[in-house]
């Protein structure tokens, strides 16, 4: 009779922590059975937990043991080993309509025996947070559903309110009113086969690892063989967003080298914008300066410092071919007749910014053996390297060259 | 959605540029479909193709392009200032300027006869079946090229358009 009337009573705190988040509800079940609490998710990753002791912080749980069943067989007792201290205690299923959500633990030091009062405690509780991991789980996918649609629109330039973009955004608490920028990665000689679509998702599992890792919101898309991520600033963000993005880009690629050295993934950045509605410039900007990095060998291309690559890419190439010959002509005769390779000195000159010292080093050279053949070089085209305009021509007819114009 | 383009079945009729011309409307001078003759076999009938990186779009400072989910690159013409920045910028001469209205406008892929599950007109049109519309999403055929000699660069902008090349042809003789 005692225990019955004392179920309403656990019923009714129970209820009523339930409307607030998970955290005080989880601290009400241990205010209630005098445990540590701690919830997990279906995959036995930490959500939160309840702990008296101040210096038990769990970063995460490394392993999990069942060690024997109770009379009930909805519950057992386990082992928790976590990265600051192993636990001992009874754990539940938390389960909606026979789908596992995660798992209740009751920890103590003294576990031997569980306790009917609290065998009925994890019982509700289990079935109220049951309900609420549902009720996210719902949200969130209904979420997703939007999420796609409307990263596609952001993108491709279908939302021309600035209000309602800024507005819809925060369904995700994501924010545009600062500064943004896109970088697109792609998978070069992507097929629709299903190993391929495999690799586009591990690359934009990669993609939004990476940027979770640094606190950032992940915001970003897969469409064909290209995955989309949308960087926003944050205002306590001391870098620039200019350099975060080149750091993500660089540590995604790293790593998708690692893990599929086969393959080839290479990725774009665009402009910064300060309005969301010229997002789509920024994700137009990065898959040209993809392409062009992809035909100049640039691990990873800004598009605004493409801008005599773009200039020349787009001209007539017979123009081009003609300016080619112009500059380097006499030079590119004189190898093939002599067999010499002045062209390749110059190119790496003009790659190393025309800087004698880094030349040489990259060319296994000693400096007056450079200087030697650079003063052949000026002989042979007929003018000065030393003069800015001569130094500029030089550098547009490698860069045709390599962009294959010729 | 792309075009896909059999270079053998082209006759050069022109059927798609005057059904395209029908449909549309569009004032003398203003062709968005055009047929040009490439060599003495070979015809290409080019169109805007709705391209995966279009740079119309991206220059458009009235942010007037659009690009719908089933691949469409939508012009919204009351957002247009005449400014023709996306004319110079298509390699394929999509975007046409019309010095009356002073706006730009182009192939829109007949998106209302395919809303309302029809073909666009061009598509129809063609004698022959040379010129259709495939997912590009899904369609794979060994056969296929991205390009054609005569078709403009498509590194940058990415068109949806695919082709099938000319076959060398057999000759027969009569005797
Ligand atoms: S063909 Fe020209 S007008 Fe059409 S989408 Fe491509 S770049 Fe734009
Ligand atoms: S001509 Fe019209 S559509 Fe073309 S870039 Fe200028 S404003 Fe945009």
């Amino acid at each position: 009779m005692e225990q019955s009337a004392c179920i309403p009573e656990i019923a009714t705190e129970l209820t009523k922590a339930s409307h607030q988040n998970l955290t005080y509800f989880i601290q009400k079940v241990s205010d209630l059975s005098g445990k540590d609490v701690i919830l997990t998710n279906n995959h036995n990753q930490l959500i939160t937990s309840a702990l008296k002791d101040p210096n038990h912080i769990i970063g995460s749980i490394m392993a999990i043991q069942q060690l024997e069943q109770h009379k009930d067989p909805s519950f057992s007792l386990y082992e928790l080993i976590t990265d600051s201290y192993v636990y001992r205690g009874w754990g539940t299923v938390v389960a909606y309509d026979n789908k596992i959500l995660g798992y209740l633990y009751l920890v103590d030091s003294e576990v031997a025996k569980l306790e009917v009062q609290n065998q009925t405690l994890m019982s509700l509780a289990s079935l109220l947070i049951a309900s609420k991991l549902q009720m996210k789980l719902e949200i969130r996918q209904e979420k997703l559903k939007f999420k796609e649609p409307f990263l596609f629109d952001l993108l491709y330039g279908n939302l021309k309110q600035k209000d309602d973009i800024l507005e819809h955004a925060k369904v995700w608490n994501w924010d545009f009113s600062l500064q943004q920028s896109v970088l697109v990665f792609t998978l070069k000689d992507f097929n629709h086969y299903a190993t391929d679509k495999k690799l586009l998702n591990k690359l934009l599992y990669i993609v939004e690892r990476t940027v979770v890792e640094r606190r950032w919101e992940p915001i970003a898309m897969k469409r064909g063989n290209q995955v989309s991520l949308i960087l926003t600033t944050k205002k306590e963000e001391q870098k620039s967003l200019k350099d975060c993005s080149r750091k993500i880009a660089e540590i995604v690629l790293k790593e998708m080298h690692r893990q599929e050295p086969e393959r080839f993934f290479s990725c774009g950045i665009g402009k910064t914008y300060n309005d969301p509605r010229d997002l789509f410039r920024s994700f137009q900007e990065a898959k040209v300066a993809l392409e062009i990095g992809e035909l100049l060998d640039i691990q990873v291309p800004y598009f605004e410092e493409l801008g005599l690559e773009r200039i020349l890419y787009k001209h007539d190439t017979q123009d081009l071919k003609e300016y080619y010959e112009t500059i380097l002509g006499k030079m590119i005769n004189y190898d093939s007749i002599h067999n010499t390779d002045f062209a390749e000195t110059l190119e790496a000159y003009a790659n190393n910014q025309f800087d004698m010292i880094t030349t040489a080093q990259a060319l296994f050279l000693h400096k007056n053996t450079l200087r030697y053949r650079l003063k052949k070089i000026e002989d042979i085209l007929e003018y000065k390297l030393d003069d800015i305009n001569n130094r500029l021509n030089v550098t547009a007819a490698f860069k045709i060259k390599k962009m294959r114009k010729i | 959605m792309g075009f896909c383009f059999n270079a053998d079945d082209c006759i050069g009729c022109r059927a798609c540029e005057i059904a395209c011309k029908n449909e549309n409307q569009t004032p003398s001078g203003i062709n968005w479909r055009k047929v040009k003759k490439i060599s003495s076999e070979l015809f290409l009938s080019i169109s805007c193709n709705h391209c995966e990186n279009p740079e119309c779009f991206r220059v458009c400072p009235q942010r007037a392009f659009t690009k719908r989910r089933d691949g469409i690159v939508e012009i919204e013409q009351s957002l247009c200032d005449g400014c023709q920045l996306c004319v110079t910028s298509c390699p394929y001469n999509a975007p046409q300027f019309d010095p009356e209205t002073h706006k730009v406008s182009k192939c829109q892929m007949c998106y209302p006869r395919q809303d309302a599950g029809l073909l666009p007109t061009c598509v129809e049109a063609c004698t022959t079946n040379a010129l259709s519309i495939v997912n590009l999403d899904k369609f794979n055929n060994p056969d296929i090229v991205s390009s054609l000699p005569g078709f403009p660069d498509i590194q940058i902008t990415r068109p949806s358009i695919v082709f099938f090349p000319q076959k060398i042809r057999k000759r027969y003789f009569l005797f």
